[in-house]
């Protein structure tokens, strides 16, 4: 019974890739997804020292083209020589790319802005989705399985939260929690703005999941598998981690997913209208809202909207194709329909 | 098809004359000159207003005793002869108002209208921000507001104790300054005196609002004496109706630029009919101030029998759609109708600066008075190259500046490096002032060393201020105690999102010629406007425009205690330059004691680090004439013609 179990499970998990891998849209998402995590992880010891060089002259809003229009030495003044000592070659290298998609009003490489912009992007959305899997499963999963009184209350709070503006409840937990935040940080405000954010973010995007899983529980609950565990004497904890957990888990995945590339645009949205990541840390919506302001009916800087704006989309559309195949891959009902 | 409806017939055709008359009533017909303001006005109130706004539309529908001539701005006749008469020791100036001067129902302008406008701007409840134009300048001014604002202040408190309200210590202490105490004091435990601090405030607040004392007697008292010798104070004020035609201003000190004042918005003449629209017992209300219905300065206001606006300008407002149009009208009554070309002007309200921009392209617009986009540089450009002659750049009369705060406290639980006026002026010498004009903004504004725009003032010579000198800077830091920028804390930069990018260039200089930590505080302008004039920041950015021709509108600001002084900076060498001055008849060596004045801000203390004099875009159709250019963006348009 025991190894029976445990053989279904990796004939399940082989069949979901197998399936996963023959959706080649999704494959090619997970390339694309992978790449650009690849490229940002890679280029962050230059970028992270990099994205907020200035130089204030003919680079000032100068367009793309392939050979930097700043000198090398102009770099040099922030490169530490004995950081850099054994890859002297890498930096230039890394450094024949700063022209390629233009530079700013300020004379800043818009490449390598864009690349810490995206993995800030993607901290973001990973850790917003992060907390809304943990908050959202456990309070869906705990209202289903206390019932009664306890899941009303429970439910009905995610309601009230439901049908407040969520651009509100962001404005109130930054003014709320920012100072003593900032204070418990040792006045790192920079990070307690990004805590705050993830936070709010995350503290918005758990309701639907708890919602989901709620739901997910309430069924399974009544499932025969499900009773005759009970019947046999098996307690909430083992009945959660033995059955339903496992069972809920698609859903959860698929779900967590798609609220990455969600609170990806919820922050870009949010740092578009100024209260997100303060300047000059970079983030996606935070370059497109510079951009906005450099597109004009008299010179447009094209650049500076088109590349944050055609990161944006490709980051956002390879999340969405693949939480789409996850969720062809996993989902019980599509799972039974290509079984029968 | 289908069978014929009647009600199909008739609703449909409803609902078409319906659509066309809804369109053909919006349809107006358009003005003469159309012109573009970003934020609708504020206030029509001239006792009141404080936004450039809102001044042009005042200065073209009132008159004041001078006006400014529309190309240099300089002081030239209004409503009365120029010049007027100045006495000897130039403290006595005798207007004499034009006797074909006459306000826009054909009433003649008188003397009393001008000491009634002027009351109003300097009465507790009606004046505002501009108060200290009158209180600084003429004779008896300051006391008679002194004395008001103490009468109001007791009687604001003894209002509410006779309701059985409880007071909060500050009306306590206002209560306390009036003479009127002196009959309270008895019915007070001994431990009470004269002369409270705050604390003390408190306890008597408590004190008064337990007390059993006739409250309501106590007020009756001090408010008929307040009544009774309001008009016979109001007469030691230098202000004299001599005949109906001749006012006499009797000034404090001389003023050079007092010609050049009385052309500004608060010192406008104002129609006696606004009496009916002045509200509760006696002129008075329970508080003691003199207060008018708001909706006073409504063209279709007609409670209490008031006619609606009057006004003694080339134009009278003929219409007034809230946050969409204000329309004014030429007035016929007023001397230089017949020469008056544009008969009609819309005041057409777009919010955003880039839609306006779009609606002068388009033709609907024939005047932009500022161009505050975020392509800017643009604009400038295509205005420099002459490929858009319509845009032209207004040297102004006004500075941008980052100012530091002075004040010992902590902020944002750091200690406030910029009490150290060293730690300032390295700050200010570490700033590419050039990088920041001719690199980040591109708008062709003059780079700034001093505070006061340079020869702007004519005989008044600013000193040349510091260059950009960054080994200086870093000694000065070291000798602070702060070596390369070690415990140096965490810096705080607070601004608008209009300096985003000024802000970040200037971030990145001091982190890299000082070794500085900068942190960016961008916020909304109200929330801004709160913590910089509660000294929350340590550097902030501000701006001042000049509102008359002398030094003394800019250096003003850093007079210890001015309300303007966001920076809490206090040197007694600068007071006293400036008090030296304010006693000094003799124009240049008034001008040289401002102009250490100035050495002191901008070569030794840095209260600021003066950044830019602005170059303000403006847009005039080719087709317009009549508009000039000028430093402080007045805009007479009455001598505005259009020949489309």
């Amino acid at each position: 019974m025991q190894s029976g179990a445990a053989d279904n499970l990796v004939h399940t998990r082989q069949s979901r890739w197998s399936r996963f891998r023959a959706n080649r849209l999704a494959m090619v998402s997970l390339f694309v997804f992978a790449s650009v995590l690849l490229i940002v992880l890679t280029t962050l010891p230059w970028t992270t020292r990099w994205y907020n060089i200035q130089s204030l002259d003919s680079a000032v809003r100068a367009a793309p083209m392939i050979s930097p229009v700043v000198t090398f030495e102009a770099y040099g003044v922030a490169l530490n020589p004995s950081e850099v000592s054994g890859w002297p070659k890498l930096s230039r290298l890394m450094w024949q790319t700063t022209s390629w998609m233009g530079h700013d009003d300020l004379g800043r490489s818009l490449f390598h802005r864009i690349l810490p912009a995206t993995l800030l992007s993607l901290i973001i959305g990973g850790c917003a989705a992060f907390i809304a899997v943990v908050v959202g499963s456990t309070w869906g999963a705990a209202a289903a399985l206390l019932g009664g009184r306890a899941d009303a209350v429970m439910m009905r709070m995610v309601d009230v939260l439901y049908s407040l503006p969520y651009i509100l409840m962001v404005i109130l937990m930054k003014v709320a929690i920012t100072r003593p935040l900032t204070s418990l940080l040792d006045g790192h405000a920079m990070l307690a703005q990004l805590i705050i954010l993830i936070v709010a973010i995350g503290g918005v995007s758990w309701l639907t999941l708890a919602r989901v899983v709620r739901g997910q529980v309430l069924s399974l609950r009544t499932q025969p598998f499900v009773e005759a565990a009970r019947a046999n004497g098996a307690g909430v904890f083992y009945l959660l981690r033995r059955h339903i957990l496992p069972n809920v888990a698609g859903p959860i995945v698929i779900y967590a997913t798609l609220v990455i590339p969600q609170a990806i645009l919820q922050e870009s949205f949010l740092s578009f209208l100024g209260i997100g990541v303060q300047q000059p840390i970079p983030s996606l919506g935070r370059l497109a809202a510079d951009g906005v302001e450099a597109v004009n009916a008299f010179v447009g800087f094209w650049w500076l909207i088109a590349y944050p704006c055609g990161a944006l989309v490709v980051t956002l559309i390879a999340l969405n194709f693949i939480g789409d195949g996850l969720r062809d891959a996993i989902d019980p009902k599509s799972a039974q329909e290509t079984l029968l | 098809m289908t069978a014929f409806r009647p009600f199909t017939w008739v609703g449909s055709t409803l609902a078409i004359a319906l659509v066309f008359a809804f369109f053909t009533s919006t349809q107006e017909t358009p003005a003469d000159f159309r012109y573009v303001n970003s934020s609708g006005v504020h206030t029509l109130d001239p006792a009141r207003m404080s936004w450039s706004q809102d001044f042009r539309v005042a200065l073209n529908i009132w008159e004041g005793l001078t006006t400014s001539d529309p190309r240099t701005t300089q002081a030239q006749a209004g409503a009365a002869m120029f010049p007027p008469q100045l006495s000897s020791d130039q403290l006595t100036y005798t207007f004499t108002i034009r006797e074909d001067a006459r306000w826009s129902n054909g009433d003649p302008v008188l003397a009393s209208d001008y000491i009634r406008g002027w009351r109003r701007g300097m009465e507790p409840g009606t004046g505002t921000d501009y108060t200290f134009l009158f209180t600084d300048n003429v004779a008896g001014a300051s006391e008679y507001v002194h004395w008001r604002q103490r009468a109001t202040g007791a009687l604001t408190a003894m209002d509410r104790l006779r309701h059985g309200w409880d007071i909060d210590e500050q009306a306590a202490l206002s209560l306390s300054r009036h003479p009127i105490f002196h009959d309270i004091q008895p019915h007070l435990p001994p431990s009470f005196f004269t002369d409270f601090d705050r604390d003390q405030g408190v306890a008597l607040a408590k004190q008064l609002s337990a007390s059993t004392l006739d409250w309501g007697d106590l007020y009756q008292r001090t408010f008929d004496q307040h009544v009774a010798k309001m008009d016979q104070r109001f007469s030691t004020v230098g202000l004299e109706a001599a005949d109906d035609k001749t006012l006499v201003v009797r000034l404090l000190r001389p003023c050079p630029y007092f010609l050049d004042l009385t052309s500004f918005p608060s010192f406008l003449p104002c129609h006696a009919s606004v009496e009916l629209l002045r509200e509760s017992v006696a002129g008075l209300t329970p508080e003691g101030l003199v207060v008018y219905d708001p909706q006073w300065t409504k063209p279709g206001c007609r409670k209490n029998g008031y006619p609606g606006l009057i006004t003694n300008g080339p134009y009278y407002v003929s219409d007034w759609k809230f946050k969409r149009r204000l329309r004014m009208s030429a007035n016929p009554f007023h001397r230089a109708f017949d020469t008056i070309s544009s008969r009609t002007i819309d005041m057409l309200v777009y919010e955003n600066t880039s839609v306006a921009l779009m609606a002068y392209e388009a033709g609907e617009v024939d005047f932009l008075p500022g161009m505050d986009v975020p392509y800017d540089h643009e604009i400038a450009k295509l205005a420099q190259t002459g490929q858009r002659p319509d845009f032209h750049i207004c040297k102004t009369f006004a500075t941008y500046f980052m100012s530091f705060n002075c004040i010992d406290k902590r902020i944002e639980d750091r200690p406030n490096p910029f009490i150290d006026a060293r730690v300032r002026r390295a700050f200010a010498l570490a700033v590419d002032k050039n990088a920041i004009v001719n690199a980040v903004l591109q708008r062709g504004d003059l780079v700034a060393h001093t505070f006061i725009p340079p020869d702007a003032l004519q005989g008044y010579h600013s000193s040349s201020g510091i260059q950009m000198d960054v080994a200086k800077a870093k000694q000065l830091l070291d000798e602070a105690g702060y070596p390369d920028g070690n415990n140096l804390p965490a810096v705080t930069l607070l601004y608008v999102p209009s300096d985003e990018r000024v802000c970040q260039a200037l971030a990145r200089m001091w982190e890299t010629n000082l070794g500085a930590t900068v942190e960016l505080r961008c916020q909304e302008t109200k929330s801004f406007a709160e913590d910089k004039a509660n000294h929350r920041f340590m550097i902030a950015r501000g701006n001042w425009y000049g509102d008359y021709y002398d030094p003394t509108t800019f250096l003003d600001c850093f007079n210890t205690g001015n309300g303007n002084n966001d920076s809490g900076y206090s040197n007694e060498a600068y007071d006293k330059l400036l008090n030296r001055a304010r006693n000094t008849a003799n124009t240049t060596q008034r001008l040289s004691l401002l102009a250490q004045a100035e050495r002191i801000i901008v070569e030794k203390d840095f209260p600021i680090i003066p950044l830019l004099h602005y170059s303000s875009p403006i847009a005039i159709k080719p087709y317009v004439s009549g508009l000039y250019p000028n430093p402080r963006l007045r805009f007479p348009f009455r001598y505005v013609s259009v020949d489309r």
